[in-house]
């Protein structure tokens, strides 16, 4: 629906509404709403989240060594003292790093490679952070690089693709296991997911 | 509930190379007692009770009687066949409450009684094409499942007109024949069929991109591996599929004609394939794609593989896409519509219901016949036609008949 050309509809109103149907997951409806919303707001409000926006474009800057979204280059991560150096997580956005920082169980460093490799999107190696990940290893001592993208085929061929770059600059490169859920039953998993978890079995 | 979802899945296919095919010699009973749809296409509400047996439904055209057969689909597949999208599937002029239909059916089992019900509903945020979402909801007596696990509770096997596509249309529709076949045999086919469908789409932009220098060719090696560890699966299942089908098929087929026609199928793979086991399929892939390469960069295009397959039908050794009559090609369909029941009763030792939407008008009096004697041996099978005077006396007096007019079906 393009609201710019009903009548009944106020243009700057028209404008909010296309505006945040632009955003992933909001739908026309959704739009509507949140903008009916904003007019009843209090201006203050308007303000700060006006404010809040554009505050997010202009400060907010990518890490000249992870790569990850950050305020002050290096980010705290890679500037953090007490991080393992010898270590590399690579992952597809940002928001995974916060995953798996939320782990509190990996205490090495993090690469962000802003996407996959996805041909049919034209998005080839050459868009990605890779380059920078090289970079990254020249002069550096680390001693493994664990490839964190998601098990998605297109995850899948960019972890291929970093691992067969790195091989000869690392001698330590591993891949996420994949297998059983914690807490879920055998009876439910589906049959790729178990025989994975079967090949993918440890010594207790 | 437990007891009921271990039932569910105890009823889900078996995986194809488990089970042998002479194993289960007893095939159970199953079709349907009770249908009660609301808001189905033209039918607005409708109690039915049915027998087993051979039941006819007859009527005038746009009268209702695919939209009952498609009803019974329904319970079987959880999609309405004939609609383009299940959206359709719901009365529109109907007064109250227009935008939810409902299809409910009771399942008379060997030893158990299922009701299952289908409930579909517009509603929610409309899709690119403004359309607007429906939402489904099944429930096996009472139970929510997905439409996934509702597969196999009730088999039913689907004859109507678009049928003859099977021996006249594009290698698609007969790739798409084998795959709804192999799916009800093994769950792992669908997920291997549905990863291969991605590889070969992605590997056809890289293939571009490659042609117009904007990627390397290094690149390939993750989609070539890809494309050949599920191509060399697929390829391996079909055959296998299609050797259980051959016989099935020739025998079906001399029945229908009265041994007038030969009829043989054979697997046309997408690859020249060296031989027969894992390792030979394997062998081909890598090689028709190490030797092809520039000719699928200069194409654009993936050559090799299960997306390039087909089955090859042959009527008394002419090929049957270029030269079968059309009331030759209608028996064709319906053979390998029969061979496929055939195969999910051996598989499953369950006997699946036949649906057979209008598809007596193309036959001759002796294959109508035939056709008539083979489906009566199952334990339900549902007929529809416009004409009663096409059928033999000696049918209708065995079989249950019905009066469709204008959504109200009435017994006769």
């Amino acid at each position: 629906m393009n609201y710019e050309f009903l009548p009944s509809v106020a243009a700057p109103l028209a404008r909010v509404i296309q505006e945040f149907h632009k955003l992933p997951g909001i739908g026309p409806k959704s739009a509507q709403r949140l903008a009916y919303y904003l007019i009843r707001m209090p201006a203050e409000e308007a303000q700060s989240l006006a404010e809040a926006i554009l505050a997010v474009k202009e400060r907010v800057t990518f890490c000249n060594i992870c790569q990850n979204i950050t305020e002050n280059s290096p980010c705290y991560l890679c500037s953090h003292e007490s991080r393992d150096r010898s270590r590399i997580c690579v992952v597809e956005e940002p928001m995974d790093v916060l995953s798996l920082e939320r782990t509190q169980a990996y205490k090495g460093l993090y690469h962000v490679l802003h996407g996959v490799i996805s041909p049919a999107s034209g998005i080839g190696p050459e868009n990605l952070k890779i380059r920078e990940l090289l970079e990254r290893l020249k002069g550096n001592d680390v001693q493994e690089i664990i490839l964190a993208t998601n098990p998605s085929l297109e995850g899948e061929s960019t972890a291929m693709y970093v691992h067969r770059l790195l091989s000869p600059l690392v001698s330590h490169i591993t891949r996420l296991a994949r297998g059983l859920p914690v807490g879920s039953d055998l009876e439910y998993a589906d049959e790729v997911t178990l025989s994975r978890a079967l090949e993918g079995r440890q010594e207790v | 509930m437990t007891a009921l979802l271990t039932r569910i899945r105890r009823n889900r296919p078996l995986w194809y190379n488990t089970a042998s095919l002479e194993a289960i010699t007893r095939v159970l009973s199953v079709y349907v007692s009770h249908l009660s749809l609301t808001n189905f296409r033209n039918y607005h509400q409708l109690e039915l009770d049915v027998p087993s047996g051979l039941l006819i439904f007859s009527g005038g055209n746009a009268q209702g009687k695919s939209n009952l057969l498609e009803a019974v689909y329904l319970l079987s597949i959880a999609k309405a066949y004939r609609a383009s999208s299940d959206r359709e599937a719901i009365c529109r002029t109907a007064l109250e409450d227009p935008e939810h239909a409902q299809v409910l059916g009771i399942v008379q089992r060997e030893r158990d009684r299922v009701r299952i019900m289908v409930d579909m509903r517009l509603g929610g945020p409309a899709d690119e094409n403004e359309r607007p979402y429906l939402h489904k909801d099944i429930r096996v007596d009472g139970i929510h499942v997905s439409a996934s696990d509702l597969v196999g509770v009730v088999n039913a096997v689907l004859f109507d007109a678009e049928d003859i596509q099977l021996v006249m249309g594009s290698p698609a529709t007969r790739r798409r024949y084998m795959d709804i076949l192999i799916c009800q045999l093994d769950r792992v086919y669908l997920r291997s069929l549905q990863k291969y469908q991605k590889v070969v789409y992605q590997r056809n932009h890289l293939l571009r991109l490659i042609r117009e220098r904007r990627s390397q060719f290094e690149e390939l090696a993750f989609w070539d591996e890809a494309l050949v560890q599920e191509g060399v699966y697929i390829t391996l299942k079909r055959h296998q599929v299609v050797q259980e089908l051959r016989h099935l098929v020739s025998n079906l087929h001399s029945e229908l004609t009265e041994s007038q026609e030969e009829l043989t199928m054979d697997y046309v793979p997408g690859v020249p394939l060296e031989g027969l086991e894992r390792e030979d399929i394997q062998r081909s892939f890598e090689r028709a794609m190490e030797e092809g390469r520039g000719r699928e960069v200069a194409l654009g295009a993936s050559q090799w593989g299960p997306h390039r397959d087909d089955l090859r039908l042959m009527v008394g050794g002419m090929e049957a896409a270029s030269y079968a009559s059309r009331g030759q090609a209608r028996t064709l369909a319906l053979t390998l519509k029969l061979a496929e029941g055939t195969l999910l009763e051996r598989e499953r030792g369950e006997s699946p219901i036949l649906l057979l939407d209008d598809v007596l008008s193309e036959l001759d009096i002796s294959r109508r016949r035939r056709l008539l004697e083979y489906v009566s041996r199952s334990q339900q099978a549902i007929v529809s036609t416009t004409d009663l005077d096409r059928i033999e006396k000696s049918f209708l007096v065995n079989a249950t008949n019905f009066q469709v007019e204008k959504g109200n079906i009435k017994p006769i």
